[in-house]
């Protein structure tokens, strides 16, 4: 019991107060959102919130060696979940993403995400040099990421499709394998984007399309961009004041309390606002990938970049795709939109990343 | 731990933390170009989409009669419209609002017209005069008929609009040409304007100033509050001097012969108490779109139903034309009025048979200047011709107001034409010849004039020489020029007239009044519209008997005869016989006028 409430001294608290700042703003735009009112968003999320923060301390007290034991099997019960949602799962707006289990849905793609992580962790954190040269050796972790990816893309959500990629990625990256490969991969991907194009879906090649050019159709699949970006530039500088959005207020903005509740604080808060929120990330960012890089265990360090990026992706991604820069694929912007299974993955994945801070031993020099 | 992945972990994780921090940088680039730089362009896009501008329509000021009974007033209608620059595809549009309304060939067509003829800023009529249904129906579905709007406006509706059709006019869209003088109404949809009669000619002090409103909405198109409105302020209401009682009485009365006009006019004032041009037509059919049929029908009409013939016929004034004619020889000192002319029934000049009307074979006699006038003997005035150039008798004319406009609030009245040898000069390149002033004497050859201008000369002659201009408006003020004649003369006429309707003699005895209170006077004419040929003549004919080709009916009268209060005109178009068709609807429109106005 002492050494648990040691543990929780041990908990970079600066970092979770940056988080908190963060999901209260999220909680007033959401209370902004219903227009002045707590439901039915603003009261529900700050549960969920509570929920998901004791989550997190319960997951930062597991013991980094029970992650790595438990990595495979963890990684084989999610996949083995999606395959289930493959089968069974419900179809809920228009993609096969859920698992009902009567206190909310599950989404197994989302457990995904740090699934993944953890099993290329344990995979590449017993690996050296010599063997990081051998193609062989590369062969099961690419068949690890593929898999996951192939599910995802079926159902179809290219948004999580992507957060896998990039995380995955990530690790490889810094796990050292030669740079020859990526550049390999990147090149042939790009090769292949004629095929891959012909396996998407119309509404994600119109999304892409209408990413291309927002204005081509601004009445049917361009309308959301079109009007975010109309609500991000009438914010202008300072807002147009808490409550006081007309793209949101008025339901021009649409899906204003998740992908583009970041438009909704932009419009009501302004350019400052933007820049507020943006460094509250820029901070929280850096605190987690500090923690990957003061971490002496390999497989913290591994899990602790994959974690970050995949962190940095969702903020990037969905702030770039409301201000029309990337096509709209439906990420949320982290403890900010509405949304209980992302809220509740993403601090379970912070837990996991503490965890790493707790138990492995300091370098010394920290930022929090 | 192997220390060179390690090495290599540290110097990665660094490139990846700068990448991330060129990504954010990019971010908020991006955000200063939208939210600093470029602002005011997305605030404009975001103020129209929830900002939008409506003009309020004014009530257009009613039209009533003297009496105060209403003419024309305003109102309530449903029109729908669209605003093209909010329409992706126009053609799907149209297919959307025919499952919702019925819109016909024709209604199609004029949106598709409107498209082509209207500025890109310009409200497009989809349909006017929608069903309480139609709007519901619209307003229900209107998140998916964007660009869509309905409204509630005021429309115009005439009140027994047949017999006033000449004098109330009509109003109607506005068109093309008529947009650069009410720019602002341009936005505003169902605005109508003035196109006839008196609402064209008051059509400013008719229409009233348009409110505004401006209003907030949300993306569903409903209006979520007013940010701010100004009332539209109603156009002054008209009173006419007409009295509908006399108005449709005598509309009744021109509507047994098919075709022709007739007005009553205050001597003194010039007020006009009665101003019809049959047939009317229904006005109605103009202030919303007008069907082709509508349209073929009335143009068609060989009544032409839609000639204003009191101020834009023009006709040969015959026989009432020689009152000036007299008179003009009457103030050279040509004649006096006891001396007598011998009528013959004819009178030939270089070999030319000029004919007297008169049945009566050898003619009219010796008759005196008054006896002339009285029987309307040709003869008598054939022979002035030697006495009096054509340039005497149209400058007599001309102080008597022919060959220029009345000046009443109609548009577009003509002017008529009196000729005069230097119009024939100038216009022929050819001498003015005898033959052609005994054609001016009675009324006929170049001379034109419009039934208005007759009923000007006619309130002169016995008015004591005051020339008024008929006024349709209560409010207009009076206007009058004085003509300087010899009394004494112009009493001479007036005893010719008297003796027309009032002397065994006269033309029109059979339509005199036999109220001794209220004598009338009065001339009528008969004017050939197709000459007949001395064959015909010797055939014994004098009568055509295609409707078209037959005489014009005349007749110009005043009443009471000691006192003149009243006088009036009577057209009636092919009538044949001015003492037969025309003279009695003049005698009942006096008496009438007396009887509701005396």
């Amino acid at each position: 019991m002492i050494e648990k409430f040691n543990k929780i001294k041990l908990l970079p608290w600066p970092l979770i107060g940056v988080i908190l700042i963060i999901a209260g703003l999220g909680i007033l735009m959401l209370y902004s959102a219903a227009n002045g009112n707590l439901h039915p968003w603003a009261f529900k999320q700050l549960l969920r919130l509570f929920v998901g923060l004791i989550l997190m301390v319960i997951v930062a007290l597991i013991d980094m060696r029970t992650w790595i034991a438990s990595a495979y099997f963890f990684y084989a019960a999610t996949l083995a979940l999606l395959v289930f949602v493959e089968l069974l799962g419900f179809v809920g707006m228009g993609a096969q993403r859920w698992i009902d289990l009567y206190i909310f849905n599950l989404q197994p793609s989302e457990l995904m995400r740090l699934a993944l992580l953890l099993a290329l962790g344990r995979y590449f954190y017993t690996a050296d040099s010599k063997e990081m040269r051998n193609w062989r050796f590369l062969v099961p972790p690419v068949i690890m990421i593929v898999l996951p990816v192939a599910l995802v893309c079926r159902q179809p959500d290219l948004g999580t499709a992507l957060l896998l990629m990039m995380g995955a990625t990530s690790i490889l990256f810094v796990s050292g394998i030669h740079w020859g490969y990526f550049l390999g991969v990147s090149c042939t991907a790009l090769a292949s984007a004629p095929v891959l194009w012909s396996f998407l879906h119309t509404y994600q090649k119109n999304r892409i399309l209408n990413f291309l050019t927002p204005e081509r159709d601004p009445m049917r699949t361009g309308y959301h961009v079109v009007q975010s970006k109309i609500a991000l530039g009438s914010g202008e500088v300072t807002g147009k004041g808490f409550l006081k959005g007309t793209q949101s207020h008025l339901n021009f903005l649409p899906e204003k309390q998740t992908d583009f509740i970041f438009t909704m604080y932009g419009e009501e808060f302004g350019f400052l606002g933007c820049i507020f929120l943006i460094a509250l990330y820029c901070i929280w960012l850096l605190g987690s990938l500090e923690i990957a890089l003061n971490c002496k265990h390999r497989f913290g360090q591994l899990l602790g970049v994959g974690i970050t990026l995949s962190f940095f992706v969702y903020v990037f991604v969905n702030i770039a795709m409301v201000m029309g820069l990337l096509p709209v694929v439906g990420i949320p912007l982290p403890f900010f939109s509405y949304g209980g299974t992302a809220l509740i993955t993403l601090l379970i994945s912070q837990g996991v990343l503490f965890s790493v801070h707790i138990h492995t031993k300091s370098r010394g020099h920290r930022l929090f | 731990m192997d220390d060179i992945l390690n090495e290599k972990f540290q110097r990665r994780t660094l490139i990846l933390g700068g990448i991330q921090g060129g990504l954010f940088l990019g971010l908020v680039g991006n955000l200063y170009r939208l939210q600093v730089l470029e602002n005011k362009h997305y605030k404009n896009l975001s103020d129209k989409n929830r900002i939008h501008n409506f003009l309020i329509l004014p009530d257009r000021g009613l039209i009533v009669d003297h009496k105060n009974t209403i003419l024309a007033h305003s109102k309530n209608t449903y029109i729908a419209y669209f605003d093209r620059t909010q329409v992706q595809d126009i053609p799907i549009l149209v297919e959307k609002l025919k499952q919702h309304i019925t819109l016909n060939e024709q209604d199609e067509n004029w949106i598709y017209k409107q498209l082509k003829t209207k500025t890109k800023i310009e409200p497009i009529i989809i349909k006017e005069q929608l069903t309480y249904a139609e709007v519901s129906k619209i307003e229900y579905f209107l998140s998916e008929l964007s660009g869509v709007y309905t409204d509630n406006i005021r429309s115009r509706e005439y009140l027994n609009p047949e017999p006033f059709a000449h004098v109330v006019g009509f109003v109607s869209s506005i068109s093309q040409h008529e947009k650069t003088k009410n720019s602002a109404l341009l936005m505003a949809p169902g605005f109508q304007t003035g196109k006839t009669g008196i609402e064209k000619f008051y059509n400013d002090s008719l229409v009233g100033r348009p409110g505004a409103k401006k209003v907030e909405v949300n993306a569903y198109r409903k209006v979520v509050r007013t940010l701010a409105y100004e009332k539209s302020i109603p156009g002054d209401n008209l009173v006419l001097n007409i009295d509908s009682k006399l108005q449709l009485k005598i509309y009744e009365l021109l509507m047994k012969h098919n075709s022709g006009a007739c007005a009553v006019m205050d001597v003194h004032t010039g007020a006009l108490r009665a101003f019809a041009s049959a047939p009317g037509f229904d006005t109605n059919l103009f202030v919303n779109k007008l069907s082709h049929q509508n349209w073929n029908d009335l143009s068609h009409n060989i009544h032409r139903p839609l000639i204003n013939k009191l101020t834009s016929g023009l006709y040969a004034p015959g026989s009432i034309f020689k009152m000036l004619v007299a008179l003009s020889a009457l103030e050279k000192g040509s004649i006096t009025s006891a001396e007598k002319v011998h009528c013959p029934g004819h009178y030939d000049v270089n070999n030319h048979k000029f004919h007297c009307w008169t049945w009566k074979t050898g003619g009219h006699g010796y008759v005196n200047l008054i006896d002339a006038i009285a029987s309307s003997c040709d003869v008598y005035f054939y022979k002035l011709a030697n006495k009096l150039k054509v340039d005497d008798i149209a400058n007599m004319a001309k102080r008597f107001g022919f060959g220029s406009i009345t000046g009443l609030e109609i548009a577009h009245e003509k002017a008529g034409l009196i000729p005069t040898a230097a119009w024939k000069k100038a216009k022929y390149g050819k001498r003015w010849s005898m033959g052609e002033t005994i054609n001016v004497t009675i009324g006929q050859g170049a001379v034109l004039c419009t039934p208005m201008q007759i009923l000007r000369m006619m309130a002169a002659l016995v008015n004591g020489g005051k020339l008024v201009t008929p006024r349709l408006v209560e409010s207009t003020p009076e206007q009058s020029s004085i003509i300087s004649v010899n009394q004494q003369h112009l009493g001479l006429i007036k005893q010719g007239m008297h003796n027309v309707l009032n002397h065994a003699s006269g033309t029109a005895f059979n339509s005199r009044s036999k109220n001794k209170n209220f004598e009338i006077g009065g001339k009528t004419s008969t004017t050939q519209v197709v000459r007949i040929t001395e064959e015909q003549r010797k055939k014994g004919l004098t009568k055509n008997s295609r409707w078209d080709l037959r005489e014009h009916a005349f007749f110009a009268g005043y009443g009471p005869t000691h006192d003149a209060k009243f006088a009036t005109i009577v057209f009636v178009e092919h009538g044949e016989f001015g003492s037969k068709t025309a003279a009695p609807i003049g005698r009942d429109a006096l008496l009438l006028a007396q009887e509701i106005l005396g």
